[in-house]
Parts: C-alpha cells; structure tokens; sequence
C-alpha cells in the first residue's frame, strides 16, 4: 500500500516542481506586465540567461568549453539572478525612455539573439547539446526518488513563499 | 570582402524593405508595433504557392519558367491574387482584433493581440502546409556574371528591379495621391485629420492593405530565392523592426534604406563571422538606433 502511494507522491512532487518554477517566471512577469505595463515579449531568454549563468559557474570544469568552475550552488543561483537582472537593467536603460513598443521590440531581440547565443556559442554553452552535469540540491536524496523530489518541491515552494511575502508586505505599505 | 557581399546584401536588403515599408506604415497610422507582420509575409507565399498550384492544374504548361527565369506565369499570376488575399487577411485581422481594442485599451495590449496573432497564423500555416518547406519551382537558377565581378541569377536581377518598382510605386503614392496625404495627415495627428476631413477609417484600412500587399510580394521573393516556410516571415521579423526603427518610424524611404543598411550587414557579417550569426546584426543595429538616435536616419521624435 505504502509502495503504491510513494509512486504517484514522487511523480505529482516533480510535475509541482515544474508547475512552481514556471509561478516564479509568471511571477518576475506580472511585475512588469501586471504592475507595470511592460509588454516583455522575451522573458523565456531572461529565463536562458540565468540558468546558463548557474550552470556555466557550477558544473565542473570540462574540455572544449569555457566556464565550469565548480562553485557551490548557491552562489549560481545568485549569479543567475545578477546576470538575468543586469541583462534586464540594460534593456530597461534603453527602452524605457522611449515608447511602450520599443521595449517589446528590443526584449523580441534579446529572445531572438539569446536563442542565437545558447546554439551558435559552443565554447560557452556547448551549443545544441546544452551543459551538462550541472549540479542538483539535494543530490544525495537522488536514490529515493520520492524523497529527492519532495526536497525539491519544498525549496521551491519557499522560494516562491518568500516571493509572495514580499510582494503581501509591499502591498500592505503602499496601502 | 568581394563586391558579391555587397550585392547579396542588396537582394536580401529588398526583401527587408517590401516588409520594413508595410512595418512603418502600420506603426506611423496605428501606433503600435504590429508582431504580426511577419506572418502576412509567410501568408502571401503560401496563398502564391496555392494559387499558383490551382492556376497551373487548370492552364496546362503555366508552370513552365519564363525564358532564363525559374518564375512562371503561373506564380507571376498567383503572386497579385495573393497580395489582393494577404491584404484582405490584414483587414480581417484589424476588423476582428485590432479595431475592437483602439482606443479602448492601453496601446500595449494592442502589442500583445499583435503577438497573439502571429503565434496562431503561424501556426495553422504549420497545421495546413506542414513545416517541410516548400518551393515555387525546382529549376536550377545558375549565377551569371553580370560584370564588375558580380554574379546574380536571373531570378535576382528580376527581383530587384520588381522590388524597386514596388518601392518607387508605394513613395509616389505616399506622396502624390489623395489618399497617401490623408495617411501622413493621419499619422501626423489623427483627430486633426479627422477634423479636417479626413477619413480616418477608410485611410486605416488602405494603411492595412497596403502593407498586407507588400508584405504579401515580399514573401513570394523570399520564396523565390530561398524557400517557403511557416517561419520564414517570423525570422524576418526582427530585421523588419531594427529597419523601420533604423529609417524612422513612418518614413517609407527611411525604412528602404534602413533595409539596405540591415541586409547589407547581414551580409557582412554572414561572410566575416558565419551565417548563424545574421539575426545578430540585425539586433545589434536596433540597440544601437535606440542608445545614439531613437527617432531613426529620416524620422521625428516618437
């Protein structure tokens, strides 16, 4: 009976997972559609950004690309935020003194030149075949699937929590 | 670098301007950014395609090329239905989308139909022609010398100079007509044109077709010279806005030379860092209008 429950657990876990890391992006989205009337019409090369920020500073060091400097994952998930930020910053800087549509033109350009970027790019980010052997939190879970993903789904559920808060607390000062 | 860059970037220049004209022109009368504008260039040659298909099946040998040409009069035909049809699609669109969010709602959100459209043209063009791509003839077209140390295919020297009627034709409605003065009138100042009799809905809709058209025969030349595709008009669509954006907004000419300027960078670039990279000049371009001069070569102030 356990057996049979511990199945279904692991695989809703992973698909919540998934379900909540794609809240984060709605998320950074409404902040500048929702709130802000910023029509980003290129948020899924915001997303590339950031992950091949993360994933060239925390995979171990491999032949024929660059980056792979092995650091903990924490601090490449920072720099993804910082990288995906300060891309952000600099089309913001650009734009935002111009009109509303120029900004979806040049976020449409980011996305177009990012996708150019992750394929064409090999040295640094290993080109169709993507970087692997990126580094997953709570690796040593990895054996029991059930409790591997459930570990997972936590973290991201406090994440997207501690977001949530923030934007409650925000709201109750505007108030 | 060999003048031949210098003439392939004037072929692939045409095509971006044909599409670049019908961007600034939408833009400059319905102020906004139209993400849909590429679809009508895949549209055109898909409905050539069909049509041509149809025109070839009934007049037996209309399939055949003209002369040195791989163009038959099958596709010469087909080509001017498709502009009366990618036109009549590009009102179709602004009477069931576009018209019902003017003026109502934040010009964004007219952005984001745009977009919206573009993503479900594109994707029953896929549904109905499959993503193979598709071609107007399987004629071998041979480059010639055509001296300078140049060399064009006969289907390019005839492209160039269609593309340049097309252009010539559109500046000199633009700016000799009746119904080009009410389309600056109402791109300059839309309540002043009405005030002064001016009919701003029937100018908006000629603003549609006419970019429906051009958009249409920019993609019968794409078509031509390259292959059909449901993409084809979406790929071209960041090079159309860094051109409209590089000539100014609203300036046919503008957009024409921003266009020659793209492709012959485009050029360029295919030739010094490899044919991957000809999306990046384009967006290159475009951030560097935006941080040096945003109103564009030829354009006012946005």
């Amino acid at each position: 009976m356990t057996l049979d429950l511990i199945g279904p657990i692991a695989y809703a876990s992973f698909f919540l997972v998934l379900a909540l890391v794609n809240a984060l992006v709605c998320l950074g989205l409404n902040v500048q559609w929702g709130q802000t009337g910023l029509f980003n019409v290129g948020i899924a090369g915001f997303v590339a950004i950031g992950a091949y920020a993360s994933a060239l500073l925390t995979t171990p060091p491999s032949q024929g690309r660059l980056g792979g400097f092995a650091l903990p994952i924490l601090a490449g998930w920072l720099a993804a935020m910082v990288a995906s930020g300060a891309a952000s910053a600099f089309v913001g800087a650009v734009t935002l003194r111009l009109r509303a549509d120029y900004l979806a033109i040049t976020t449409f350009g980011v996305a177009v030149v990012v996708q150019l970027v992750a394929l064409n790019a090999q040295k640094l980010t290993g080109g169709a075949f993507g970087v692997a052997f990126i580094p997953r939190p709570f690796d040593s879970l990895a054996s029991t699937p059930a409790l591997y993903n459930l570990a997972n789904l936590g973290l991201v559920a406090i994440v997207v929590g501690v977001v949530r808060l923030k934007r409650r607390r925000r709201r109750a000062a505007e108030a | 670098m060999t003048p031949q860059v210098l003439f392939d970037g004037l072929i692939s220049g045409s095509l971006i301007g044909l599409g670049a004209i019908g961007v600034t022109i939408t833009y400059s009368i319905l102020r906004f950014a139209n993400f849909a504008h590429g679809e009508l260039i895949s549209f055109g040659a898909y409905a050539t395609l069909l049509v041509a298909t149809g025109i070839s099946a009934l007049i037996v040998g209309s399939d055949r090329g003209i002369g040195a040409l791989s163009i038959s009069p099958a596709v010469i035909a087909a080509s001017f239905i498709a502009m009366v049809l990618t036109a009549g699609l590009a009102l179709v669109l602004d009477r069931i989308l576009f018209s019902r969010l003017r003026g109502k709602s934040a010009a964004i959100s007219i952005v984001m139909a745009s977009f919206g459209a573009s993503m479900a043209i594109r994707a029953s063009l896929e549904f109905a022609f499959t993503s193979r791509p598709a071609y107007f003839s399987h004629d071998l077209q041979i480059a010639k010398p055509i001296g300078f140390g140049l060399k064009a295919t006969p289907d390019q020297m005839v492209l160039l100079v269609v593309a340049a009627a097309l252009l010539i034709g559109v500046h000199l409605m633009l700016s000799r007509t009746q119904i080009g003065r009410a389309m600056r009138a109402v791109s300059e100042n839309p309540a002043l044109a009405r005030v002064a009799g001016v009919d701003v809905d029937r100018t908006i809709r000629f603003a549609w077709a006419t970019g429906g058209a051009l958009a249409s025969a920019s993609g019968v030349m794409l078509g031509l010279l390259v292959q059909i595709r449901p993409f084809m008009g979406f790929d071209l669509l960041l090079p159309l806005f860094a051109a409209a954006i590089l000539g100014g907004i609203g300036s046919v000419p503008g957009a024409f030379a921003g266009a020659l300027i793209i492709g012959l960078g485009e050029a360029i670039t295919v030739q010094l860092a490899g044919s991957e990279w000809r999306a990046a000049f384009a967006f290159l371009v475009l951030i560097a209008v935006l941080i040096v001069r945003p109103t564009g070569l030829a354009g006012r102030p946005a």
